[in-house]
């Protein structure tokens, strides 16, 4: 859906996207990073709508992931880190399953 | 790290980065707070890292100057923080999901501006986004949609977004253009004014050149609708003589014009005016970004969405002013070196009125058709909202609480500015009579557990 159109500057990590590797560089956001294979969504909304990222600036939070275990994360401001377990977030967040970040 | 400053100023744009730059040289401490990885702002967006250096003009390229010697001023600059809550003297922000507070004698609110977000029904699809966040992608992630990509709005970004694709060649279905086809008539008692930053002027006619003559544009579109169709999204537009028409596309990008991000200058109780041509509420400030409430300045785009030129002329402004409010500089001094500054913003301040007046939102493109989702969040249509509306609802924050819009994690960032144009509308009020929501803290999600860690300063107590 996104093409790459600049050669990459930064070094290349591997996050999990839903639990599969996707590679991508340091340096991206979250939400670039998985732009593809989420193709284009990121959470469904509390009515089951699928969402995707809409401003990648912050302001809509259409981009809210579970990074790390911590649920509305608003991938669009969350830089990748290698071995990050990324997931889309279904309706509102399920706070008992939220694994502590420390 | 100090939690005592001299100066905190939230948001490193053009304006924040600029301000940064001549209170530090001034020998002041300076913290820069922001919420990005890097210094720039959406419009010099990673231009110290980018992939797309050098390739996106010389708009673009004139951040990597500014970048540089702010990252070299003595500020120091915290990245990745999000401010949810400011106080007189204080800013509380939240890093790396730990939330401390900093005070300052004087602080700087420069968080710039968004795209105006004009709800039509399925722009919640995913595929769709503003044009402003494609240009995020381009920028820092040298990523462009593979096309057909239907772009639809009104507003220079949308031509310079028109024109990046094509130069990247990116299959481009079509440019809807919302705009009225009058206001370029109404434009034209500004024209002498246009000329005060010919350069920029000229670049703006070349733009739309490109763009008429490269792509197939239709003007003064209405009644935009976006749907899935199985392969792709399918846009349906009324033209000017009202025919219905239909684009595919692997994307579709909206932009209606960019507003003043208001909240957190409303969070603070400041005094905020009504911008009648391109419609939006912004803080109101002198030119050296004194507000409403002494020792709390602002500057840039949040004052008046006059893009990067002048948020730098008057972030320089406020820097100046500062040094001159703190004793490090005397009043002639400052009025000195705030010349050439002064001379650079005279001369957007006459061009605007063209652009203001050329770009003008379309009142009919404001009021969203009522299958429209409004309120993104809380997936409330404008039809939901309409009926709480005519019932008897008068002002953003009644219907709130009737009907929960901006009840949710973005806080009416994306409704507020709708909901103010359909009561106006309903009940014919004046806009200016109605303000947004009243802004709550925190500005953004925290974790219960973050508030409850965040330490006191040792002074403090
Ligand atoms: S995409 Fe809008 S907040 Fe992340």
């Amino acid at each position: 859906m996104f093409k790459k159109v600049s050669a990459s500057k930064g070094k290349i990590v591997t996050i999990y996207f839903e639990g599969q590797p996707v590679q991508t560089e340091e340096g991206m956001t979250v939400a670039a990073a998985v732009l593809d294979p989420s193709h284009g969504w990121s959470r469904t909304s509390h009515g089951g709508q699928k969402r995707g990222p809409y401003c990648q600036m912050g302001v809509c939070h259409e981009c809210l992931m579970t990074i790390d275990g911590i649920p509305n994360q608003q991938a669009c401001l969350t830089m990748v880190v290698e071995g990050m377990q990324v997931y889309r977030q279904d309706g509102a967040p399920d706070f008992h399953k939220e694994n502590s970040h420390e | 790290m100090s939690s005592v400053w001299d100066v905190i100023i939230v948001g490193a744009g053009p304006a924040g980065m600029s301000a940064a730059i001549e209170t530090a040289r001034h020998g002041l401490s300076t913290l820069v707070v922001d919420r990005q990885n890097e210094p720039g702002g959406q419009i010099y967006r990673s231009v110290g890292s980018s992939p797309m250096s050098g390739k996106l003009g010389s708009d673009y390229a004139a951040g990597l100057p500014l970048v540089k010697r702010f990252l070299e001023c003595g500020a120091q600059f915290e990245a990745g923080a999000n401010v949810w809550d400011i106080a007189p003297d204080r800013v509380y922000y939240s890093q790396q999901g730990k939330s401390r507070f900093v005070r300052a004698r004087q602080v700087l609110l420069a968080t710039g501006a968004m795209e105006r977000p004009v709800p039509l029904p399925g722009w919640t699809l995913p595929g769709v986004m503003g044009s402003g966040a494609s240009d995020v992608l381009l920028k820092s992630a040298g990523l462009l949609p593979e096309g057909p990509v239907v772009l639809c709005g009104n507003g220079p970004l949308i031509l310079q977004a028109a024109v990046h694709l094509s130069h990247f060649k990116v299959p481009v279905a079509g440019v809807l253009l919302t705009g009225r086809l009058g206001n370029a008539l109404r434009a034209m008692k500004h024209a002498a004014g246009a000329l005060a930053r010919p350069g920029y002027f000229l670049h703006g006619v070349s733009m739309a050149a490109k763009t008429l003559l490269k792509q197939k544009c239709v003007m003064g579109v209405r009644d935009v609708a976006i749907s899935e169709n199985g392969q792709g999204l399918d846009v349906s537009f009324a033209t000017q003589g009202g025919k219905r028409k239909n684009l595919s596309a692997s994307t579709v990008l909206l932009h209606e014009g960019v507003i003043s991000e208001s909240r957190i200058t409303r969070l603070a109780r400041l005094r905020h005016a009504w911008d009648q041509t391109q419609r939006y509420w912004h803080v109101d400030a002198t030119v050296w970004g004194q507000t409403s409430a002494p020792g709390l300045r602002t500057a840039g785009d949040t004052v008046t969405v006059r893009g990067a030129v002048a948020a730098r002329a008057e972030g320089s402004l406020v820097g100046l002013d500062i040094c001159r409010e703190l004793g490090r500089l005397p009043l002639a001094d400052r009025d000195r070196e705030a010349r050439p500054f002064l001379r650079t913003l005279k001369r957007c301040n006459a061009l605007q009125p063209f652009l203001d007046e050329y770009f003008a939102p379309t009142p009919s493109m404001l009021q969203p058709h009522p299958d429209a989702i409004v309120c993104r969040c809380e997936e409330l249509t404008a039809g939901d909202l309409n009926a709480v509306i005519r019932e008897g609802c008068y002002s953003p924050d009644g219907l709130k609480a009737q009907a929960r819009p901006g009840m949710g994690t973005c806080q009416g960032r994306i409704c507020g500015q709708a909901v103010v144009e359909m009561i106006a509308d309903a009940h014919g009020l004046p806009l200016e009579n109605l303000p947004l929501y009243t802004a709550q803290p925190p500005l953004f999600p925290l974790r219960l557990g973050e508030l409850i860690e965040m330490p006191s300063p040792s002074d403090l107590l």
